[in-house]
């Protein structure tokens, strides 16, 4: 008992007020996660969207506001879509970007977030909040199958047409270290968006299982609710990611480019 | 601590990687060797065995092919990670230590592999209390020539047992019954989801009312020349904060009483 209570002493710098997410002021709040876009020459994007409202049991018409970011997360377009009931909506985001945006897109890769207009009474009546943390799905190259990646966090919340990032952050740094062996042979990318109201230094270290050493380090800065994406190529021995910064949970999006595998640390 | 199962699908076998460091460096986790062990049910009881140690900051792949000959077939082989050896036999589930850390918690990498290609996701099971239930909707259907889609349904309970329940497949737009299989407690069920006449807009929910699972949505084309894997939320995970289980039971009642044989 005196070893717990002196465990969770130490660990106060780390944990006292700062939670993964904060809760937003106004129950209006839609809230949804950071998902991350990409269309390059490799990879495509899609997003799986369902309709909350109707599965609350709601008949009438619902709607979303899909929200780019760019990658200094600045929002760039904005796309309302009706929902269908009881239907599964593939949105082919490469396509909007491509085909709805009156603005020239040239970025390769961003975020995005998907508001639900429509909250069923029980959810406030709860003192709850509807969070879109969905199914984004990618295509590499020719491959036969999407890969499908869920949603975790409630990153960001809209009232009306201000946003607030919710994603939580500390005092002192911490290391997100992945449980995740990294082949040697293979190439990755290793995206991390920063859900926070500010701009946040990362360090991304690839450390190997071997010896324990760092054989690479890389440092940058993410914009709020920007995304970064890191290529790690020639990778020589089995190794391990560790993401240093003061997000309280520096959860990446792993893409295998080998086999197309792509997954949530 | 959680379970780590080894999974099994159609045109691959399971690969379960376990990591012995903790998934961040401040929620105080202890750097010390552990147990290795394998559990699973034979005879109405649970056994566990060791496989091995691992060091503090070391890996471990564990393939299906290397506990095939420990566990009886269609046995869920359940993996963990302890500091110590846990009873040989049991007539309950073994309680593994609580985790030293939560966020996240401690996660292996889950892997399926076919001759030309691999998936994986990151995660773990703890065992599901005797009265819970499943509700899922399912939008990870894939379309085109020689897809074949699964749904992969993993239940762990304390008891040593193979309890039968029934699993019914609705549509959510018409909220017809498309399908009713009967499933197996503590193993992974799979589960064709090509002989419902679904198409790219249809909704599948799955329920089953008397046992919970993980439900992992595996496809593959050309008999695993590609392959894909996720899994989908539980009902509460559309809803944060407040009191987001009330909203959950509400979810479940409704589309329980909606959805009828």
């Amino acid at each position: 008992m005196m070893k717990n209570f002196i465990r969770k002493l130490i660990l106060l710098p780390w944990s006292f007020r700062q939670p993964l997410t904060s809760i937003p002021k106004n129950n209006r709040t839609m809230i949804s996660d950071l998902f991350v876009w990409r269309r390059d020459g490799n990879w495509k994007t899609s997003f799986e969207l369902l309709n909350i409202a109707y599965l609350f049991g709601r008949l009438k018409l619902s709607q979303v506001d899909i929200v780019f970011f760019d990658t200094k997360g600045n929002i760039f377009f904005e796309k309302t879509v009706d929902l269908l009931n009881g239907c599964r909506q593939i949105i082919d985001i490469s396509e909007v970007l491509e085909n709805d945006c009156k603005k020239k897109v040239i970025d390769d890769f961003g975020t995005f977030s998907v508001f639900h207009r429509n909250i069923p009474n029980i959810i406030r009546e709860l003192n709850s909040f509807v969070a879109e943390r969905g199914y984004v799905s990618y295509y590499y190259k020719d491959s036969q199958l999407a890969s499908y990646v869920h949603g975790n966090l409630d990153s960001i919340g809209k009232v009306n047409t201000s946003y607030i990032s919710l994603g939580g952050y500390g005092l002192f740094k911490r290391n997100y270290n992945l449980q995740y062996q990294l082949d040697a042979g293979c190439s990755y990318d290793i995206v991390i968006t920063n859900p926070c109201q500010k701009s946040k230094k990362i360090t991304i270290r690839i450390i190997s299982f071997n010896n324990g050493k760092v054989i690479k380090s890389f440092s940058t800065s993410i914009n709020s609710r920007a995304a970064i994406v890191h290529n790690l190529k020639d990778i020589q021995e089995p190794c391990r990611i560790s993401i240093e910064s003061r997000m309280v949970m520096a959860r990446p999006i792993i893409f295998k480019e080998n086999n197309m595998d792509v997954f949530h640390g | 601590m959680s379970y780590y199962p080894i999974l099994k699908a159609p045109y691959c076998t399971g690969k379960t990687t376990l990591y012995n460091f903790p998934p961040n460096d401040w929620e105080g986790a202890r750097n010390d060797k552990k147990v290795i062990n394998l559990s699973y049910i034979d005879d109405g009881l649970w056994h566990s065995e060791e496989l091995g140690e691992l060091a503090h900051g070391d890996y471990q792949i564990i393939n299906y092919q290397d506990v095939k000959n420990l566990v009886p077939d269609n046995a869920l082989p359940l993996l963990s990670l302890t500091r110590n050896k846990l009873e040989k036999k049991s007539e309950e589930l073994p309680k593994l230590a609580h985790s030293e850390t939560n966020v996240p918690q401690y996660r292996s990498t889950l892997g399926l592999v076919s001759k030309d290609a691999s998936t994986s996701y990151q995660g773990e099971i703890n065992y599901f209390p005797l009265q819970a239930s499943l509700l899922t909707f399912a939008p990870f259907l894939q379309f085109g020539v020689n897809i074949e889609n699964y749904v992969l349904l993993i239940n762990l309970e304390k008891v040593p047992q193979n309890r039968l329940v029934e699993l019914e497949v609705y549509d959510a737009h018409s909220k017809l019954l498309r399908k009713t299989q009967t499933i197996h407690g503590n193993q992974i069920n799979i589960i064709s989801l090509d002989d419902m006449e679904f198409d790219n807009q249809s909704l599948p929910v799955i329920i089953c009312r008397d046992m919970a699972f993980i439900p992992l949505f595996f496809s593959c084309a050309d008999q695993g020349r590609f392959l894909s894997i996720e899994h989908t939320h539980p009902p509460a995970s559309m809803v944060v904060h407040g009191s987001r289980f009330s909203a959950q039971n509400y979810l479940k009642e409704y589309w329980f009483s909606q959805c009828k044989k």
